[in-house]
């Protein structure tokens, strides 16, 4: 008998520069820390049965990413955020913890959107217009931008460079005010089902490029706010 | 990250209630653009503290091609080079590890050199620093040297003079301070069970080569290949008890949360107990996933039976290191293996399911002629027909061959390194021959192997040629996207030092070393018969297994033995 478990959790602070793959270790390390009777892979190299929804570019934080892991023993679901929480890094925190009843709920199956949240500055010498003209101007911009028929660009892929285009990915895209002088936030939502995720960063970089204002931007903050069922 | 002695280290001071110990490590290029660029001095991994903001700095010399960089960290760190040109304020600079065992090329940098095991020093020396530190510091660091220089293990160089003769070698080795010791007798843990141990080691958030706990399963090596430096500087041999490293590992495991058990020593397979061990710690943590390895193997079906067991978690390949290609040479640098040893035991690993095998030898040992190579070949290639008929399409044989660097504190430390010329024609020869697509082989580059001898067996004036090779840019040299000869030979050219007379030359049997002040245990007398009987193609038996040889630890091991 085997146990699901779906857990949402925080990945901040220093944790922020740890890469996907190095997660995966890091995790399965903190979990056989906390001695809860994880079940194994069979197969050559047995690992923890502990599956991660997409992954978070390098240098983002995740505010609540999730992933499932399975237990040999039904437990209690405080109990194992708790003895979890207890052995995490700087950084890493369980928030939210469910059972998983249905098994044809697997997070590939389940998720659809993920909501990002990017945070760029005005290098302000470039550009003496006012705050809400700024916001106006790249508003106007998004507009142009989505209303395409197709975004192509150029990605770099492990056959080489490929062109992609990037509309199909681009659910949401508008921009959020920001309390931060010469700061302003971008939000885009991303369909991951659509094949698979898609590094925000690369479409952001595309609409800058576009209206020749790379130079007058820099990223300062980059966030996944959630990811989101169907 | 990956070293145990270091973990070992930081563990025993981070224990104590009046020091700390912090991480610092040479940045990669791309940092250290940015460090230099944002004026940021090299600091600590733990509180980012700077480098010269801390009492004492060690360095772990790992191997010879790492003394630029510990340049390169000082200069970073803004820490004076020169030990003699130092302020009182700065760190006290020293360094221990293997490659100190022939301390003399980094003898101006480094204050004081720390010879053999450290688990007990450390603390004797921090010991003397703090009580020279509450004093006010009022002796000065002169003080301080002299006082740590009572201590059993530590070299100051400053202590000392180095006359040479017109052709280069030494003349004489004097004290020129009455603190000075006549021999540096290195420090041995005599009861390992009773040394600490780190069960809390740092898990990386990244992976870094070894990522996993290693488990020393014993100290040193009496096997006696005659090439080999750390099987005569680590000696004797002193094992940790079954019971205590089951603990070890229990402990290690609960803080960790590692997947991965590596059974450390320089021959596991030799641990008294090692069946035993194998079997209740694959038993003990099998469930959890937990696997053990040995990172490499004795070549006999004992060990494979050994791996056999491992893999009940883990699959992995095997690795043995046969070094040469013929009975004969095998007897004269007595590695003891024949060459039906290897067959037969890859014969047995095939048929145990095992379909990826790698190889390890070494070329231009003495006296090896050209069946020596011819044999290599003739082995690399027997093993694949072995391999081809018992597993198949799917087997796979990677060789990696060195090339022999004469080493301080060995029996072939008067022999000189073979011509770079005739290394690389070998290695051509061998690359030729062993083409297929079953065999991946990869081969060193000659030129750092030379430079390696250069520094293995190099004295006091080849500390301005790595200050000024290291000025001229050298740095990181065993990284090949770095390592840059010709800016070496040219700092070798300006300074009138001959690069072949430190790597090629044979030495003679009265030559005074550079490494001689330095007392490994291991005696000079028996390097020089281990010598003798390899001319003559006669072996050394194990002394685990045969009587006491007379290397020169007789008492110690006599004492340990009463223990």
């Amino acid at each position: 008998m085997s146990y699901s478990y779906r857990l949402k959790y925080k990945k901040d602070g220093p944790l922020k520069f740890i890469s996907h793959l190095d997660l995966n270790t890091l995790f399965s390390r903190t979990v056989r820390r906390s001695q809860l009777p994880v079940e194994l892979t069979q197969g050559f190299n047995p690992r923890y049965k502990i599956s991660f929804g997409p992954a978070l570019p390098l240098g983002f934080v995740g505010l609540q990413e999730v992933l499932d892991i399975n237990l040999l023993n039904e437990l209690d679901k405080i109990q194992i955020k708790e003895s979890i929480n207890k052995f995490a890094p700087q950084g890493l925190e369980i928030l939210d913890i469910e059972a998983v009843t249905e098994n044809k709920n697997t997070l590939s199956h389940i998720l659809r959107y993920a909501v990002y949240l990017i945070k760029i500055e005005y290098n302000s010498n470039n550009y003496d217009n006012k705050e809400s003209e700024l916001t106006e101007l790249v508003n106007s911009n998004i507009q142009c931008f989505v209303s395409q028929e197709s975004i192509i660009t150029e990605k770099r892929t492990k056959k080489g460079l490929r062109d992609v285009d990037l509309k199909p990915y681009i659910e949401g895209m508008e921009t959020i005010p920001v309390d931060e002088k010469n700061c302003l936030l971008i939000k885009l939502i991303i369909d991951i089902q659509y094949k698979g995720s898609i590094n925000p960063l690369i479409i952001i970089n595309k609409f800058f490029g576009m209206f020749n204002e790379k130079e007058l931007f820099s990223i300062r903050e980059a966030t996944r706010e959630q990811i989101m069922t169907k | 990250m990956s070293y145990l002695g270091f973990k070992i280290l930081y563990d025993i001071i981070n224990k104590r209630e009046d020091a700390l110990a912090e991480r610092v490590f040479a940045p990669a290029e791309d940092m250290e653009k940015q460090m230099l660029e944002n004026n940021i001095p090299l600091f600590s991994q733990e509180s980012y503290r700077p480098l010269n903001e801390f009492d004492i700095v060690g360095f772990s010399l790992q191997h010879e091609l790492c003394y630029t960089n510990v340049l390169h960290m000082l200069n970073i760190g803004n820490i004076q080079l020169k030990a003699g040109k130092r302020s009182e304020d700065e760190p006290l600079v020293i360094a221990g590890g293997p490659a100190t065992f022939n301390p003399e090329p980094l003898t101006d940098f480094i204050d004081l050199f720390v010879i053999g095991d450290g688990e007990d020093i450390i603390n004797e020396i921090i010991a003397v620093y703090s009580s020279w530190s509450k004093k006010g510091k009022k002796s000065g660091k002169k003080g301080l040297l002299q006082e740590l220089g009572s201590i059993q293990g530590i070299y100051i160089p400053s202590f000392y003079t180095v006359d040479y003769y017109p052709d280069g070698t030494i003349k004489s080795f004097s004290c020129r301070n009455k603190y000075a010791k006549e021999k540096i007798t290195k420090r041995i843990v005599a009861d390992l069970n009773s040394a600490p141990f780190p069960t809390s080691p740092i898990v990386p958030n990244i992976d870094i080569v070894h990522n996993r706990i290693t488990l020393e399963v014993f100290r040193g090596c009496t096997r006696g290949c005659r090439f080999c430096q750390a099987g005569m500087i680590y000696r004797p041999v002193r094992e940790r008890s079954e019971e205590n490293l089951l603990k070890l590992a229990e402990e290690s495991l609960k803080n960790t949360g590692y997947e991965e058990i590596s059974l450390s020593s320089l021959s596991s397979s030799d641990y008294s107990r090692v069946s035993s061990l194998i079997k209740e710690l694959v038993d003990r943590y099998e469930e959890k996933g937990v696997g053990v390895s040995l990172p490499s193997l004795r070549i006999d079906s004992f060990s494979v039976q050994l791996a056999r067991e491992t893999q009940r978690v883990r699959k992995t390949g095997l690795t043995f290191a046969p070094e040469v290609g013929t009975d004969r040479l095998s007897n004269t640098v007595n590695k003891n293996v024949t060459e039906n040893d290897l067959y037969n035991t890859v014969q047995y690993a095939f048929n145990e399911g095992w379909r990826r095998v790698k190889l390890y030898f070494m070329i231009g040992l003495p006296t090896e002629t050209r069946d020596d190579i011819d044999g290599i070949i003739q082995m690399i290639k027997r093993v694949e027909k072995i391999g081809r008929k018992t597993v198949g399409a799917r087997f796979s044989l990677n060789v990696s061959i060195n090339a022999f660097v004469p080493k301080a504190h060995t029996p072939f430390q008067w022999v000189g390194q073979e011509k770079e010329e005739i290394l690389i024609e070998k290695f051509n020869y061998i690359g030729k021959k062993i083409r297929s697509k079953n065999i991946s082989y990869s081969f060193p580059d000659t030129k750092e192997s030379l430079l390696e001898a250069v520094f293995a067996r190099g004295d006091r004036r080849l500390n301005r040629v790595i200050e000024e090779a290291y000025q001229a840019g050298c740095k990181f040299d065993s990284w090949r996207e770095f390592f840059n000869f010709d800016k070496w030979k040219e700092t070798f050219q300006k300074n009138h030092l001959d690069i072949s007379f430190y790597a090629n030359r044979e030495r003679k049997e009265e030559e005074i070393m550079p490494w001689d002040i330095i007392d490994c245990g291991v005696s000079k007398e028996y390097f020089w018969l281990e010598w003798k009987k390899a001319i003559e193609g006669k072996t050394t038996r194990d002394c685990r297994t045969a009587d006491c040889q007379g290397c020169g630890l007789q008492k110690i091991c006599k004492e340990i033995s009463k223990k």
